[in-house]
């Protein structure tokens, strides 16, 4: 077996969802040779795949619009904390996105005379969603670029391939350190250019809708290199998520489209409709927005009026079966596979983490403060600002992918390529060798620390939070993360070691976690999704962004203006 | 108002899993794990429990975690090609394999990176012939 797998590319891509996919397609449109690497299978991992239905653009086809509009609904939603650059950019380059990928055989639903179908979401002011069907247009995304990059020589993919570090010499990028997840085998990609595609740490939480490789790694590698992280408390809690009874084959967040396309009613345990006590309009016209929603849920079931399984109902027995088959179709054949029948009984649904707001501070060209980081789609913060609007994630992925690719393409052709250095790679590769085998089965397997972790975040960092909670777990996080995973036992397995996979999870994940934990403790006031039962106002002096860095191995935050 | 109360009695039953090992298909064996689900849950719930639990080297792949969308837990289950994300669990023995006739990483994982390259090179191939008539 080799001992090191040596690359070398251009511009290196880490994570393959819309973000990734589009960022090596534009790179390689500049003039790039690209490598796009992926912890899971390429085009497959991530969450874009799992994207259900709504995908923001003011395209105008069914009624007037326009980006000014779309950025005045992204920018309310945002609750005054949206970088407005960056958001200008989502909304006037989503319409382009869009059409390109009609020319890549996207099958954008029609209208009758032809033209996008385009729905109105929760929180636009406009009919501006465009969707597949209501419940695979991020896997219509992912197979219509998978196939550009399959037919695109310059890209390079490697799936099953992790990035633990970045290599940084006198403060710039120099190449990345990683390994192939098939033999453990290190990796070293000598680059100018990395670009942070993979995604938010939701997995972290233990309700989520996140993948499972979703663990907030790009977050710790992008502290590590010297980067900063904006906004990092605000993630999105999802109102419908499934709660019960046990369901598989459907995304958690079927409900919210199925609830809006066809009425479905939130019920308290006594059968009553609520959400008018919480703000929603007697007309029922699902405007509410995601962070009210959740508000309104969880104060319910915290007022004793909840469901067996803690939760709200959500049901469709008011809708006859052949509403319900003319709407789902063979959606309900998956429903009845798991005995439930929309006819008959209610599902039970509370909010689920599901998409992170802040992350990594970019420019409009997708540069971080550190010289050849760049970073795209979920993990990077400031277009969304405290909340983010439905439909507005897809577009951040294409249009920050495609524009992230652009600029690294450009950074890369100006760039001297710089020499290999062993000596500022050698420690991130000692890491990787050492951590295998690591404690031989004394000591708790990375798994566990995962659980607590999931249980921890949840319980104390989610939707609701308080002080007390949060100096808890920052303690408890920081805990784990300077001396809990050294005591972790690693498998010495090399072919596929899933304990070695956890363990780097950990070690960049760990560092995600302690960031939003200690960012939602510095934030007293309650603002878009992130909510605190003991600073219930939202207040004047926090309308201002927070960043974190690491100094010294340990996070630093600051709400004063940077530059 | 119909049924508002569906029935939260909660029964663990178990399933026992055979669960192919190995690296090539000629030094293969089956280990067996007997795993506790509730109703509803699936095969790829129980591998997960099975890592969690008794193997933490017990090789196999997802991403998305029981929504059937990343398609990557695709093996062999009770002789039938399936995903083990949507494969429902039941109370007796089920038997797993990888894929058939596909290069074997080790247990369940097969290594989808050889048909992934030699698709991408079929697809080029066809292009350039498109373009340049042969």
């Amino acid at each position: 077996m080799e001992d090191v797998i040596a690359l070398e590319t251009d511009v290196l891509i880490v994570g393959a969802g819309a973000a990734g996919m589009f960022a090596a397609v534009s790179a390689a449109r500049h003039g790039a040779q690209v490598t796009l690497l992926d912890k899971n299978v390429v085009g497959r991992g991530g969450a874009t795949i799992m994207a259900q239905m709504t995908c923001a653009a003011a395209l105008g086809e069914v009624e007037t619009d326009s980006p000014e509009l779309h950025l005045k609904d992204t920018l309310e939603a945002g609750r005054g904390l949206c970088n407005e650059s960056l958001s200008a950019l989502l909304c006037e380059g989503s319409p382009k996105r869009i059409r390109e990928l009609a020319g890549w055989k996207v099958d954008w639903a029609r209208q009758k005379n032809g033209r996008i179908n385009q729905v109105k979401a929760p929180g636009h002011s406009r009919k501006r969603c465009v969707y597949v069907d209501f419940l695979s247009t991020g896997a219509a995304i992912c197979a219509a670029l998978r196939l550009e990059i399959a037919n695109d020589a310059a890209v390079r993919t490697l799936s099953q391939v992790t990035l633990t570090d970045v290599v940084v010499r006198d403060g710039e990028v120099i190449g990345a350190v990683g390994f192939d997840i098939a033999t453990s085998t290190p990796v070293t990609i000598k680059t100018p250019v990395v670009i942070l595609c993979s995604g938010g740490m939701m997995k972290m939480f233990r309700r989520s809708t996140a993948p499972n490789n979703n663990a907030g790694e790009g977050l710790g590698i992008a502290l590590r290199a010297g980067a900063r992280l904006i906004d990092i408390e605000f993630l999105q809690f999802y109102p419908n998520g499934h709660l019960a009874p046990r369901m598989v084959g459907l995304d958690p967040t079927t409900w919210e489209p199925t609830r809006v396309k066809l009425g479905g009613r939130l019920l308290n345990a006594r059968g009553e409709e609520f959400l008018s006590n919480y703000g929603e309009a007697a007309d029922g016209d699902y405007s509410t927005t995601r962070d009210m929603l959740t508000y309104a849920i969880y104060k319910e079931v915290e007022s004793g009026r909840g469901s067996p399984h803690g939760g709200v109902y959500l049901s469709f027995q008011h809708i006859d079966q052949q509403a319900l088959t003319d709407a789902l179709g063979p959606v309900l054949g998956i429903f009845a596979r798991n005995n439930i029948d929309l006819t008959k009984q209610p599902v039970e649904v509370f909010p689920i983490a599901h998409y992170q707001m802040g992350g990594i501070e970019v420019d409009t060209d997708m540069r971080s403060c550190v010289p050849g980081l760049y970073a795209a789609g979920e993990i990077t913060g400031g277009a969304n600002g405290a909340n983010r609007l439905s439909g507005n994630a897809l577009p951040e992925a294409m249009v920050f992918g495609e524009r992230a690719g652009e600029a690294a393409a450009r950074y890369a052709a100006r760039k001297v390529v710089p020499r290999w250095d062993g000596s500022a790679a050698a420690p991130h590769l000692d890491l990787i060798r050492s951590v295998i085998g690591r404690n031989g089965g004394r000591g708790a397997a990375p798994a566990r620390m995962m659980t607590e972790l999931k249980e921890l975040m949840w319980k104390k960092v989610g939707a609701f939070r308080n002080a007390g909670d949060l100096a808890d777990a920052f303690e408890r996080i920081r805990a784990m993360r300077r001396r809990g995973l050294d005591d972790l036992s690693v498998s010495a397995e090399r072919i596929h070691n899933a304990s070695l996979v956890e363990w780097f999870e950990l070690r960049n994940g760990l560092h995600a976690a302690e960031a939003v934990a200690i960012a939602a403790l510095n934030r007293r006031e309650s603002r878009g999704a992130h909510q605190r039962d003991d600073c219930p106002q939202m207040r004047a002096e926090y309308q201002r962004n927070q960043r974190i860095w690491l100094s010294a191995g340990e996070l630093v935050s600051s709400f004063r203006d940077h530059e | 108002m119909r049924s508002l109360n569906p029935d939260t009695t909660k029964t663990m039953k178990s399933a026992r899993l055979r669960v192919w090992r190995g690296t090539a298909p000629e030094n293969g064996r089956y280990q067996e794990f007997d795993v506790p689900f509730e109703d509803g849950d699936s095969v790829l719930d129980a591998l997960v429990r099975i890592r969690m639990t008794d193997d933490p080297d017990l090789a196999f792949q997802f991403s998305c975690f029981n929504a059937n969308v990343c398609k990557e837990c695709a093996m062999l289950i009770n002789g039938t090609v399936e995903y083990a994300c949507i494969a429902k669990l039941i109370a007796g023995t089920i038997q797993v394999d990888p894929i058939p006739d596909q290069r074997i990483l080790r247990d369940l994982l097969i290594d989808t990176r050889e048909r992934e390259q030699k698709g991408a090179d079929l697809r080029r191939q066809m292009r350039s012939i498109a373009k340049d008539g042969i």
